[in-house]
């Protein structure tokens, strides 16, 4: 029987299913993760996001490099119905303009070393309210405006 | 902004409501925003588990950027799903490939754009048979099932399978059969170029339709037009060339946008770099049309050579002409020093196009990437 499931209910149950196996290793560092850490990792961070003013239609704005906390932050939205734009890291000047305005998210989370390309753009992002830089550990998220 | 609390959300949507909005990472034209429910990501990653006999002992590795379908509905969801491990790096490193397999127990990963042909390329090295992987898949795959399953001792599973951003994954590939099944939850026709289905063994535009809802994208985020062009006559045309057989089994040919018309011949350029790549010393390959004296096209070859090897245009030519048909041998060769590629390793072959305009204008003389 296919499964009818949202991914945030999903994960929870994988989470409770799995618990303490290993569920993602980055392969440079082989900082590890387990089911039921993600699981907390992805709730805090769904919390942090309630408690964000929300503006307009919602939708968060993702430009990371691949990281355990990309995935947190992909899988909390999940959880709290919000929309996930995927924003591919690798675009520029224009074509990384039409990718955020496209959707009007007025929130993006980012990191440090994607900041240049944003600032060469930002001046034509009208919708973009905030942008908030994670550290790059999973432990905690530096959080800045603009 | 991390909270304290640790509390499970129970969201209020349906697995059918909008989720994730991906972009295609087309090689021409803008970049469209697919708008994705949790149930095509669900389905696509419970269709993983099958054909490539995932379990919860499996490891997979993926290198691949997490804005795209692949890593993270392909390679994630399932590995999640079955109570697995995934290896996420940031971005693909030859270098770095073999040694992180094994260090971190690696059982199986996929191949995408270029990989294939890149870990093939690589000098021989006692690592590549000290792993624990034991199967693979690759798209597109122009390195031979046979010669890549000795080399790395594992089991590419052939051909078969396909899917696509805006159509979730449709067809999975069999263990051990070329050709591919079309998913229950699916409709798959082959069309000519007026949208008349053609018949079994005949060759054209896979389309498709699904039988149960939000299994593809729901259109293009705020391209009604484009939306309603993919669609039109209540079919998601998917832009590749394909064939049913009379068991219905699903076999790809090339993108249409890859076909090369040379003299009222249809050249998959696929073909004509899986031929080139057959040559000792040639690295990787990209084949393109261009504008033929006659009107139609000719056949452009872009080739990147492998460290130490030193071959010229016209040792290249005399290889095609042995191995290819004689309407599908390049009118040019260009030797390069690296093909353009997209984050997800396609090469961008509107580049190599924009760059042979040039290089024909005598403003340019190297595709740069």
């Amino acid at each position: 029987m296919p499964l009818q499931i949202t991914l945030g209910e999903l994960l929870h149950q994988l989470a409770h299913e799995h618990m303490h196996r290993p569920a993602i290793t980055m392969a440079e560092s082989g900082e590890t993760i387990s089911y039921i850490q993600f699981e907390r990792l992805v709730n805090r961070v769904a919390h942090g996001f309630q408690s964000l003013p929300r503006a307009g239609n919602g939708y968060v704005g993702i430009m990371h490099e691949n990281a355990i906390s990309y995935l947190a932050m992909a899988y909390a939205l999940k959880k709290l119905n919000r929309v996930e734009v995927s924003i591919n890291r690798a675009f520029r000047g224009a074509a990384l303009t039409r990718m955020i305005n496209l959707t009007e998210c007025q929130l993006l989370m980012t990191s440090q070393q994607h900041l240049d390309a944003l600032a060469e753009v930002v001046d034509d992002l009208p919708h973009l309210r905030a942008l908030i830089l994670t550290s790059g550990h999973t432990r905690r998220n530096a959080g800045s405006r603009i | 902004m991390q909270s304290s609390d640790e509390s499970h959300i129970t969201s209020t949507a349906h697995d059918t409501d909008l989720a994730t909005i991906m972009f295609t990472s087309g090689t021409t034209g803008v970049s469209k925003g697919c708008r994705l429910s949790h149930r095509y990501a669900v389905r696509t990653a419970e269709n993983m588990i099958k054909p490539f006999r995932l379990t919860a002992e499996d490891v997979n590795y993926t290198p691949y950027p997490l804005s795209h379908v692949g890593p993270a509905y392909y390679d994630i969801l399932p590995s999640l799903m079955t109570g697995g491990r995934v290896v996420l790096r940031d971005h693909f490193s030859l270098t770095c490939f073999w040694p992180e397999v094994i260090r971190h127990e690696v059982t199986w990963f996929m191949c995408l754009g270029s990989v294939q042909q890149l870990l093939y390329a690589a000098p021989p090295s006692p690592l590549e048979r000290q792993h624990r992987v034991t199967r693979a898949w690759a798209t597109p795959a122009p390195v031979p099932k046979a010669d890549f399953d000795r080399r790395f001792g594992l089991h590419l599973l052939p051909g078969g399978g396909y899917g696509s951003t805006d159509a979730g994954w449709f067809v999975t590939p069999q263990w051990d059969h070329n050709g591919g099944i079309v998913l229950p939850h699916y409709e798959v026709a082959i069309m000519d170029e007026h949208d008349n289905p053609l018949p079994a063994g005949k060759s054209g535009e896979m389309v498709i339709r699904p039988r149960e809802a939000g299994i593809m994208a729901h259109g293009y985020f705020g391209m009604p037009q484009e939306t309603l062009k993919a669609q039109r006559n209540l079919w998601f045309h998917t832009g590749d060339i394909g064939w049913l057989d009379a068991d219905g089994l699903f076999y790809f040919s090339c993108r249409m946008s890859e076909r090369i018309r040379v003299k009222g011949e249809m050249v998959s350029a696929f073909e004509v770099e899986e031929g080139v790549l057959t040559l000792d010393g040639i690295e990787d390959a990209a084949a393109i049309g261009i504008a033929a004296a006659h009107g139609e096209e000719d056949v452009k070859l872009f080739v990147t050579l492998k460290p130490g090897y030193r071959l010229d245009t016209a040792a290249i030519d005399a290889h095609c002409r042995k191995v290819m048909a004689k309407f599908m041998v390049p009118v040019e060769i260009e030797i390069c020093d690296s093909l353009p590629r997209t984050p997800t390793g396609k090469v961008e072959k509107a580049r190599l196009a924009e760059a042979h305009i040039r290089h024909a204008a005598g403003h340019m003389p190297r595709p740069s990437p």
